[in-house]
């Protein structure tokens, strides 16, 4: 068990800038999730804290001890691989078994320690098995047993479910929270889909192109997102975003030329691009008194039976039909067809406002 | 469209009839040289002799001591292309497995090295013989720089041994290259992620590689170890530039001596030479089904275990 610092952390590829200078801490006993797009840096993140990749500047530290040049065999971390990378030549039982083999603990010692690791993951039955006769959700508990045995100061998840077909995907994200909770280990967990973050975390680090975008507790990064891409990559569906302008006081201006009032800690000058976001959950059909109004012409219905999911393009006054696309998941079910307009009501306790250039900061 | 049953065969033939003429028929032709005997060319001129042509090869005293042989420079071939098959194979490979291993490595330069060590490979055979005479005769470059350093000259070809010595050295420079690359590809075949795996889990250098890159190069090593065989017992170019077969019948292997049994001798026996090279090809089967048995009870291992 084990803390882990980063400090201004830097990767260089050649003159590609991949890591760009990333500021953390993870406690004790944490679930970290580092999430992000495709190529934002999370797996070479990973790679550096477990020692695959160097580091080009900045400082790790675990358990307050500089460990930059420390070997990634001495750091006492373990890593499960994306693709298990399990030896395709050895046994189930062997593969748990070669990293303590490797340091010469006795033989009895191994197979104690190997058998308990494989009651943990139900993997007594499948010991003498080769890799390449188990399953996607067997090899995947093998890639954790061999991570298990060797008791790692902090586990270290390369999207390990991302090659699983969904139902098991949700059945391996409970065992592996289950894990984390009987061993009380660190863990730091790399996927790219946001799901998967929000219900695993108990902490969450949003990153792109390399740099930090937030870090914070799923519910905190649901309900105050730093900025407009934190908004849009965690929650599902997506949340949906519509240009406006800042009008008077804290009035802002929709396209088609309502005028609404959200208020602003900072009160942009009047006549500032914004960008207002709002939640497909927060919509709602049945109007409310203050709620803003959005007109949207329908392109898609989805019918769950407990509720349905509406697609639409905004429309209104000035409508033009490549407007911005708005999605409202609505409770029940809805008797709307596609190509007739509906307005979906935005309370404004749920309506967000970002800048509309920049970094895109929340200023709500 | 419609193709009817000869349409294959219409496209096949070319190779076949290649094959049927240069292939099948000499190999015909070798069966009935083989029970025939007597000094013509001609077939209708030759007497059916049935085995007699192996029963002089294989009329022996001891079969482990040559002058003891009515054919002794026959025996002294095989023991001979025994010795060497086993020499040259198991250093030629392990030198292949070292500089693949070495090569495989991030290491500066390694297409240059890459090039250094496939580049004897496509010299011809000749070539290289002339190539390595030249370095190893009486007065060439070897004696040259040992004179240069006040050494004694040595008769690098005339001497057994180190003629012996020279033979293998040099078809393992020749031919080593292509197996390196066979077993570079092998290597190159086996993830990377697994190598980080075994860093994780502690596995020194040398673990890793009798752990994890042996086990996994098996495949390919057997392969590249049956095929050295089955080219080591077929060797005779680059010897016969080189030595001639010589000193004495030092470095003479079978096809050589079946070579000059039929066509180098005054009075040529077509017959004991279409028999000696019968029995290789009994060799050169044996070799080959073992490495089909090989491959196969790798695969048959694959699915079991
Ligand atoms: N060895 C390398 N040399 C140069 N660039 C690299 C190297 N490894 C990764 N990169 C680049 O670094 C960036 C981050 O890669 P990384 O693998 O960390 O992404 P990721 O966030 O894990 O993406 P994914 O979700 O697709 O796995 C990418 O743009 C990638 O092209
Ligand atoms: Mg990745």
């Amino acid at each position: 068990m084990a803390s882990l610092q980063l400090k201004k952390v830097i990767k260089d590829f050649g003159p590609t800038r991949v890591i760009r200078s990333v500021d953390l801490d993870v406690h004790d006993g944490e679930f970290v999730v580092f999430v992000g797009p495709s190529g934002c840096g999370k797996s070479t993140l990973l790679r550096m804290i477990c020692g695959l990749e160097d580091i080009s500047s900045g400082e790790l530290t675990i358990d307050g001890v500089r460990a930059n040049d420390t070997r990634a065999a001495d750091r006492g971390l373990s890593m499960v691989f994306q693709s298990y990378a399990l030896y395709p030549h050895m046994s189930v039982y062997q593969n748990m078994a070669f990293g303590l083999e490797n340091t010469g603990i006795a033989k009895d010692v191994v197979r104690t320690k190997v058998d308990a690791a494989a009651k943990l993951l139900r993997l007594d039955p499948l010991l003498e098995r080769k890799p390449t006769q188990l399953s996607g959700g067997q090899r995947q508990r093998v890639a954790i047993g061999r991570s298990i045995v060797r008791e790692p100061k902090i586990f270290l998840f390369d999207e390990p479910l991302s090659n699983l077909d969904a139902e098991l995907r949700v059945s391996m994200r409970g065992e592996i929270t289950g894990l984390h909770r009987r061993l009380g280990a660190t863990m730091i967990y790399v996927t790219h889909d946001q799901v998967e973050a929000m219900t695993m975390a108990d902490k969450i680090v949003v990153l792109r192109a390399g740099s930090i975008e937030q870090v914070g507790s799923p519910l905190e990064l649901y309900n105050s997102p730093n900025n407009k891409f934190v908004a849009g990559f965690i929650g599902s569906p997506q949340m949906n975003f519509a240009p406006v302008t800042a009008g008077h006081g804290d009035n802002i201006v929709t396209e088609y030329g309502e005028t609404f009032e959200l208020k602003t800690a900072t009160k942009p000058a009047s006549g500032t691009a914004l960008t207002l976001g709002v939640r497909p959950e927060h919509l709602t059909l049945e109007k409310r008194e203050g709620s803003l109004a959005l007109p949207i012409t329908i392109t898609g219905v989805e019918q769950l039976g407990g509720h349905s999911l509406l697609y639409g393009t905004l429309s209104g006054a000035n409508a033009s039909a490549d407007g911005p696309r708005i999605t409202a998941q609505v409770a029940g079910q809805v008797t709307t067809k596609i190509g007739e307009t509906a307005t979906v009501y935005a309370p404004p306790e749920a309506c967000r406002l970002f800048e509309a250039s920049g970094e895109e900061r929340a200023v709500r | 469209m419609k193709t009817s049953a000869s349409t294959p065969w219409f496209f096949l033939a070319p190779n076949v009839i290649v094959i049927v003429l240069f292939t099948f028929i000499p190999i015909a032709i070798n069966f009935y040289y083989a029970f025939t005997g007597g000094v013509n060319l001609y077939p209708t001129q030759r007497p059916g002799v049935g085995v007699e042509n192996f029963s002089t090869l294989l009329e022996c005293g001891s079969y482990f001591d040559p002058s003891s042989c009515r054919k002794d420079v026959f025996w002294q071939s095989i023991w001979n292309t025994a010795k060497y098959a086993i020499f040259q194979v198991s250093l030629m490979v392990l030198f292949a497995l070292i500089t693949a291993v070495v090569l495989n490595r991030k290491i500066m330069g390694r297409g240059f090295w890459r090039g250094v060590f496939f580049y004897p490979v496509l010299l011809s055979p000749v070539v290289v013989a002339l190539i390595w005479k030249w370095i190893l005769q009486r007065d060439g470059l070897l004696n040259a720089a040992m004179v240069a350093v006040d050494a004694h000259p040595v008769l690098w070809l005339a001497e057994p041994g180190w003629a012996f010595f020279w033979v293998t050295f040099v078809s393992i420079w020749a031919h080593m290259g292509f197996y390196t690359l066979i077993l570079l590809a092998g290597l190159q075949a086996i993830p990377a992620d697994l190598y980080e795996a075994a860093q994780l889990d502690k596995a020194s250098p040398w673990r890793s590689l009798t752990k994890i890159t042996l086990p996994l190069l098996m495949p390919n090593l057997l392969v590249v170890v049956v095929l050295a065989m089955i080219k080591a017992v077929q060797i005779f170019d680059e010897v016969f530039v080189l030595t001639g077969g010589g000193p004495g019948s030092a470095t003479t292997f079978v096809v050589q001596f079946i070579y000059q049994t039929g066509f180098v001798e005054p009075v040529r026996l077509y017959g004991i030479a279409a028999a000696g090279s019968l029995m290789l090809a009994l060799a050169l089967v044996a070799l080959t089904l073992l490495q089909l048995k090989l491959s196969n009870a790798e695969k048959a291992g694959e699915r079991v275990k």
